[in-house]
């Protein structure tokens, strides 16, 4: 298979324009309550959209010589295509019910879920995973961006090359990138894991009590900001760094914080746990709505 | 998870009660984890002393004392119900003693600080830069570290066509990141090696590249 062409092809061709042309194949078909769906595309685009209805509904542009795939089998509805050989890229856009749960795999593809609650993988190598208004999910790419917007359940996310997203999430979060910045807003997650080599973390919203929460890069700043009502105690090292916090918190000096040296701070009782540690960037600790200084920025 | 059905194998391992089967995913886990094998060295460790103690002869001869009360008749026969249960021999497992171990050292330990300092939660006094435990410092020459970053790379090397060439840029210019954050790590250590934070930063990196030509090479094998 020639990746390289292909890749070239999808690079040098047009965005495409789903509204502008009638999908090849519409085809909707039953799903009874558990049944789970697994899309298998290798290049494209994949946008599901969760509905009321206890039915799938697959639309796919695609090229004339490719046949679409939509079989249900043993609870699983599969969702692939049949192109004899071609490699060209296919874009799904399916209605799906919002408590099904989905799995989407492929090498070179843009995915979109929006209204599902059932538990979601998505895996690719190359395109953004952008995912609104779910419950649990795990979104895995190398080249590409993920960004979550409301979510209920747990989330696992990982990015290679690219940066994580993720706003209004409520369950406990696990992100990784390697050479990207993790911005994380208005999050009341119970518990989260953030890591990155190179780049930036930002965590703004609630801590739970008793919750534990960890933040750590090797280059880059550590941003946390939160209500001065919260209960948490930030064990704090950075190597090359500094460490500030417009927070009350209570605990030593800022200049204490030195080589690695794990110093602790508190705010109100305690409660949650919270690592915050970079080898060769600040740590920040802001209290919510407070305005930046020119420091800050 | 996996980790922890790994550590609970390891006692059984020891003692040579895995079937093969698991044994060898065990072996191959092992080769890759710096926690599983340093939990195994631990108990290797409790065993040989273990095997090292000597039974030792009382101090104290008892008996006379006891025979002499007996035919005195200051003792009277007594059937007690519980005395089976209290005679039972009591046996554990390696695991159970290294558990016992671990929560005796806490439990000291946490009366130890609870003792200095108080509860910092009853009034949340000012904390104190804490003193680092002392650490030994990361082994660099991990044989089985190494191994399996090398058989990684191979793996790769040998599905490298079947993957797109900017995707192999990109995962070579995040491994070649890792290698930086790693060698700034053992520059730092150089100067500092008893360094809590660098010696775990150190290993979390080598975990992360280890991981990352994981998927690499899986991605790549999945292509050919």
């Amino acid at each position: 298979m020639t990746v390289a062409l292909l890749s070239t092809l999808l690079t040098q061709a047009p965005a495409p324009a789903p509204q502008s042309r009638p999908p090849q194949t519409d085809q909707t078909v039953p799903a009874a309550r558990g049944t789970r769906l697994v899309i298998d595309n290798h290049a494209g685009e994949v946008v599901v959209h969760g509905w009321e209805k206890d039915a799938l509904r697959v639309q796919v542009r695609h090229n004339t010589r490719v046949k679409i795939n939509v079989r249900t089998n043993a609870g699983t509805i599969n969702v692939d295509s049949d192109s004899s050989g071609h490699t060209s890229s296919i874009d799904y856009d399916i209605s799906a019910p919002s408590w099904m749960p989905i799995k989407i795999e492929g090498q070179y593809n843009y995915v979109g879920i929006d209204g599902i609650q059932g538990d979601i993988s998505v895996e690719t190598v190359r395109g953004d995973v952008v995912l609104k208004d779910v419950g649990s999910a795990i979104a895995k790419t190398i080249e590409g961006e993920v960004q979550v917007d409301g979510a209920r359940g747990k989330l696992t996310l990982s990015s290679v090359n690219d940066n994580i997203k993720v706003t209004g999430a409520r369950g406990e979060l696990i992100a990784e990138t390697t050479n990207g910045d993790l911005t994380l807003a208005r999050m009341e997650s119970s518990g989260a894991e953030v890591t990155t080599v190179n780049g930036d973390v930002t965590y703004e919203g609630t801590l739970a009590d008793r919750g534990h929460y960890s933040f750590t890069n090797h280059n880059g700043d550590i941003e946390l900001t939160v209500q001065d009502t919260a209960n948490a105690t930030f064990n704090v090292r950075t190597y090359n760094g500094e460490f500030s916090a417009s927070l009350p918190v209570k605990g030593p000096d800022p200049s204490q914080v030195r080589k690695g040296r794990r110093v602790a701070y508190t705010l109100g009782n305690g409660s949650a746990e919270v690592e915050l540690e970079s080898f060769g960037g600040d740590i920040k600790l802001r209290r919510a709505g407070a305005g930046r200084t020119r420091r800050d920025q | 998870m996996t980790t922890d059905r790994f550590t609970s194998q390891l006692s059984e391992y020891l003692d040579a009660g895995l079937p093969v089967d698991e044994r060898q995913s065990l072996e191959a886990h092992l080769a890759s984890c710096d926690r599983c094998r340093e939990t195994l060295d631990e108990l290797r460790a409790v065993v040989t002393r273990a095997k090292n103690l000597q039974d030792s002869a009382p101090v104290n001869d008892l008996w006379r004392g006891i025979h002499a009360r007996i035919a005195s008749g200051s003792i009277t026969g007594r059937v007690s119900p519980f005395r089976r249960a209290i005679t039972r021999r009591l046996s554990f497992t390696i695991p159970q003693v290294a558990a016992a171990g671990l929560a005796l050292m806490i439990l000291s330990g946490g009366l130890v600080w609870m003792a200095r300092s108080g509860d910092p939660r009853a009034d949340v006094p000012a904390i104190r830069a804490q003193e680092e435990p002392a650490v030994v410092p990361a082994n660099f020459a991990d044989k089985h570290y190494d191994a399996a970053i090398a058989e990684l790379e191979q793996t790769l090397d040998a599905g490298r066509k079947s993957l797109d060439p900017e995707t192999i840029r990109v995962l070579e210019e995040n491994l070649a990141a890792i290698d930086r954050a790693i060698d700034q790590c053992r520059l730092a250590l150089a100067t500092d090696p008893a360094n809590v934070y660098l010696n775990t930063h150190l290993a979390d990196a080598r975990q992360r590249k280890l991981l990352l030509l994981r998927r690499a090479a899986a991605l790549a094998t999945k292509g050919t």
